[in-house]
């Protein structure tokens, strides 16, 4: 094998990998991981968006978006659910000190 | 190496240099600034099943510009004028009132109120009286809260002074500053720096200022706070609040035999133990609970000359003495007896018989007896239990009796207005279950005549419990007061009263309270506890308690975990006067005895001193504890809105502190804040500025770094 076609090989595996973990990645999310869509669209988003054009980068940029819209979707939610639960978590009154994990002191 | 040991000997030369001079010169900068206050109280927050009541700060402390406020011309400005808000009030006893507190508080200009009292001077205490306590103290928890014609103190207001200050919530701490060489000079200060100008001018910055801290972790209510306390998710489980309690005092002339039949008669005397006042460590409770706690340990001394007489007796009737604890907290000791009795688990004796409200004949409390009223004592009788014939003719003939004793005895006894209820008492608990001939001695007609009723003013001179100017410790302990003397007596009537009940004999002429222990026991609880007596009852590991008291015991119930030192104190007392002497005992083999006899309780007491030391004395007797913790802490899944039991709970905190410093003027801070980041920004400069052109600096050392290394 030449150097120029080893390199290539070299850096067109590299890529297959990246998508991989990133499929990896984006399927574990939807086991109620944000948290891992929100490491793809912050990691590979100079994969996706930065780089110049490559095979893989198509589908690397549509997992990506996806994992951006997931994080958004779960971010909404979870401010959502904080808000509620800081505004109403007095009058619940002891199903909020259930859900609690430290309860302030000198509060209702 | 060489170098490199003189290196280290250097190091540990700077090292000792800068321990010497920071021993020398070591005053933090936090001292400079600020000078604690030592003598305060606070007050602080306490719940029930529906409210929290008392005060709390910021969780950091509340921070104000200090102002006195003596006149209404000082309220006006404080509210309306003053330029340099939030201010904390300073404020005497006198014009320590609910009003004026609402007044400052509602104003939002106002983060903190101090209060100025001091124990020498009488002339600020308040002239009209002053209590903490509602007018109707207990009545929701009472016999009379359901009834028409008798409940919210409609008949007579007993605490007319009483205007539930303890029962507010208050949104700003609240101090009570005691010492007077604090009070002296935080007015001085005042003077120098704060006081506006004649015109009414405010003064310019520095200004004396103060930081109150007291920020309390319970909120809400009891139900709320136990909650969280019992909550186990977190790592560090964290206490909230804690249930007021304590131990309720008992003991019996007789021991009740295990079998006793049901129908074994037992009369009760009985007063109460404590009080309460907005702040915390100040809870004098002279008249409130001392002169009833006094009378009734000296009935049972007198009784115990006879003693012989009850319990040789096969048809005499058993006398149990009780002290209830938490009494003013909506009766947490009685209603604590009666469900005890309920669940047949009084007296908690296990060799003893088990006793109810059926068993008892004759219920005969003291209340409060410091002061007179019409110079005379007055006898209250429940009007509910004289519906009934019998009970009225039992009640009458009961009231004659003590009278016509109490002539003998020299004290001046009356009946009260049959018409009226009966005063706030423990008793009452015990009238919800039966109608028992009962009676309730105290030395108020209508109204009370104690003007300081559970209060931090109720303190041994309101009741005239002092002492002539030139007297030393020693004197003041064996002087007999006159309110010794007129308890003496009144002691004397219930010993008598107690026994003619008992017996049905007339009583002897040697039951005779003596005013010498009335005397010490006057002085030991509301004067100086590091008193003789009370080193006599004590076990040398109490008495290394008590000789770090610094005034006396504090008559609060407290929270459940810890035990009062009037209880013990109290305890061991009754235990003396009805108990009597092991001889030949040493310590360990006294308190054995508790493990295998049954029927009684074995105490070791120091005793009087013989020769040159305290040889000690083993004393054998039926006093005994039995809990003063409210059954809503006890009973499973009790249902906190019924309103049945007390339910009671302090909030815990972390500090309560309270210090002085000078404020400067924005002018001044803002300068300082700005030249710090000044400085600030210029090192960082200046090291960017350095690390940039490290190689010019240190190219030597490198080199002789690199020459070394060949070396």
């Amino acid at each position: 094998m030449k150097k120029a076609e080893y390199v290539t090989e070299i850096l067109t595996y590299t890529e297959r990998r990246l998508l991989q973990i990133l499929r990896k990645y984006y399927l574990g999310g939807f086991a109620l991981l944000p948290f891992l869509w929100l490491v793809n669209s912050i990691w590979f988003f100079n994969e996706a968006f930065r780089k110049p054009v490559y095979t893989e980068q198509q589908q690397i940029r549509l997992y990506v978006i996806r994992s951006m819209v997931g994080t958004l979707i779960w971010l909404a939610i979870i401010t959502t659910w904080v808000v509620i639960f800081q505004l109403n978590r007095a009058s619940w009154g002891a199903t909020a000190d259930y859900m609690s994990f430290i309860i302030p002191k000198g509060m209702p | 190496m060489a170098i490199y040991s003189s290196l280290t000997r250097l190091n540990l030369e700077i090292l000792v240099a800068i321990c010497l001079l920071s021993t020398v010169l070591c005053v933090r900068t936090k001292e400079k600034i600020y000078v604690q206050l030592s003598g305060t109280s606070a007050c602080f927050r306490r719940l029930n099943a529906t409210h929290q009541v008392g005060c709390s700060s910021a969780i950091g402390g509340n921070v104000g510009v200090i102002h006195l406020v003596s006149d209404e011309t000082d309220f006006h400005w404080l509210i309306k004028n003053g330029p340099h808000e939030p201010y904390m009030a300073l404020i005497y006893a006198v014009n320590f009132t609910l009003d004026n507190v609402l007044r400052l508080q509602n104003s939002g200009r106002v983060n903190g109120i101090m209060v100025l009292d001091s124990d020498n001077d009488t002339s600020l205490m308040p002239e009209d009286g002053f209590s903490p306590d509602e007018s109707c103290p207990g009545d929701q928890y009472g016999l009379y809260a359901d009834d028409p014609d008798y409940k919210n103190c409609q008949k007579t207001t007993w605490n007319p002074v009483g205007k539930a200050m303890m029962f507010q919530d208050y949104s700003l701490p609240i101090f009570v500053l005691t010492n007077q060489t604090e009070i002296n000079s935080i007015l001085s200060f005042y003077e120098t720096f704060n006081k506006p100008g004649v015109d009414g001018k405010a003064r310019d910055y520095p200004l004396l200022a103060i930081e109150m801290k007291d920020a309390m972790d319970a909120a809400k209510d009891s139900q709320t706070c136990i909650r969280r306390s019992n909550l186990v998710v977190n790592l560090n489980p964290l206490k909230y609040c804690d249930p007021l309690g304590d131990q309720n005092v008992i003991a019996t002339v007789k021991a009740i035999p295990r079998n006793a039949s049901n129908s074994y008669s037992v009369i009760f005397a009985a007063t109460r133990m404590d009080t309460f006042s907005l702040f915390e460590n100040e809870y004098p409770s002279a008249d409130s609970s001392v002169t009833g706690i006094v009378a009734l340990l000296a009935a049972a001394e007198a009784l115990a000359k006879s003693q012989d007489d009850i319990i040789n007796s096969h048809t005499s009737k058993d006398i149990v003495f009780v002290f209830f604890n938490g009494e003013a907290f909506d009766y947490i000791g009685s209603s604590r007896m009666i469900y005890d009795m309920e669940h047949n688990s009084f007296p908690p004796n296990t060799a003893a018989q088990n006793l109810n409200w059926n068993n008892i004949s004759h219920f005969i409390e003291v209340s409060q007896l410091g002061h007179r009223d019409e110079d005379k004592l007055w006898i209250h009788s429940d009007p509910i239990s004289r519906k009934n014939e019998t009970v009225r003719s039992e009640i009458d003939t009961l009231i004659n009796m003590i009278k016509s004793i109490a002539v003998d005895a020299d004290v001046p006894m009356d009946e009260a207005d049959v018409a009226n209820p009966l005063p706030p008492a423990s008793v009452q608990q015990f009238l919800k279950k039966k109608n028992i001939s009962s009676v309730v001695i105290s030395d108020h007609k209508t109204a009370y005549t104690n003007k300081f009723y559970n209060s931090r003013l109720d303190v041994a001179k309101t009741i005239n419990e002092t002492y002539p100017p030139d007297l030393n410790e020693t004197e003041r302990y064996d002087y007999i007061t006159e309110q010794a003397k007129m308890l003496a007596n009144v002691s004397t009537t219930i010993a008598r009263a107690l026994y003619n009940l008992s017996t049905g004999d007339t009583p002897p002429r040697e039951i005779e309270a003596d005013p010498q222990t009335v005397a010490h026991m006057l002085y030991c609880f509301l004067h100086n506890p590091k008193c003789e007596l009370f080193k006599q009852i004590l076990d040398a590991e109490d008495n290394k308690d008590l000789a770090n008291a610094k005034k006396p015991f504090p008559f609060y119930v407290g929270v459940d975990s810890t035990k009062n030192h009037v209880t013990k104190l109290t305890k061991n007392l009754l235990a003396l006067f009805l108990g009597r002497k092991i001889n030949g005992t040493s310590e360990d083999a006294c308190r054995k005895q508790n493990e295998t006899n049954k029927i009684y309780k074995y105490i070791w007491m120091l005793g009087p001193v013989v020769g040159n030391k305290r040889e000690g004395v083993c004393i054998e007797s039926t006093a005994d504890e039995t809990d003063a913790i409210s059954p809503a802490f006890v009973v499973p899944d009790y249902d906190w809105s019924s309103g049945k039991y007390s339910t009671w709970t302090e909030s815990s905190w972390t500090v309560i502190s309270a210090q002085i410093f000078l404020v400067p003027s924005k002018q001044l801070e803002t300068t300082i804040l700005s030249v710090g980041v000044v400085i600030l920004l210029v090192s960082c400069l200046l090291i960017w500025f350095c690390n940039q052109r490290l190689d010019i600096l240190f190219k030597k050392s490198y080199s002789y770094a690199v020459s070394m290394d060949i070396d």
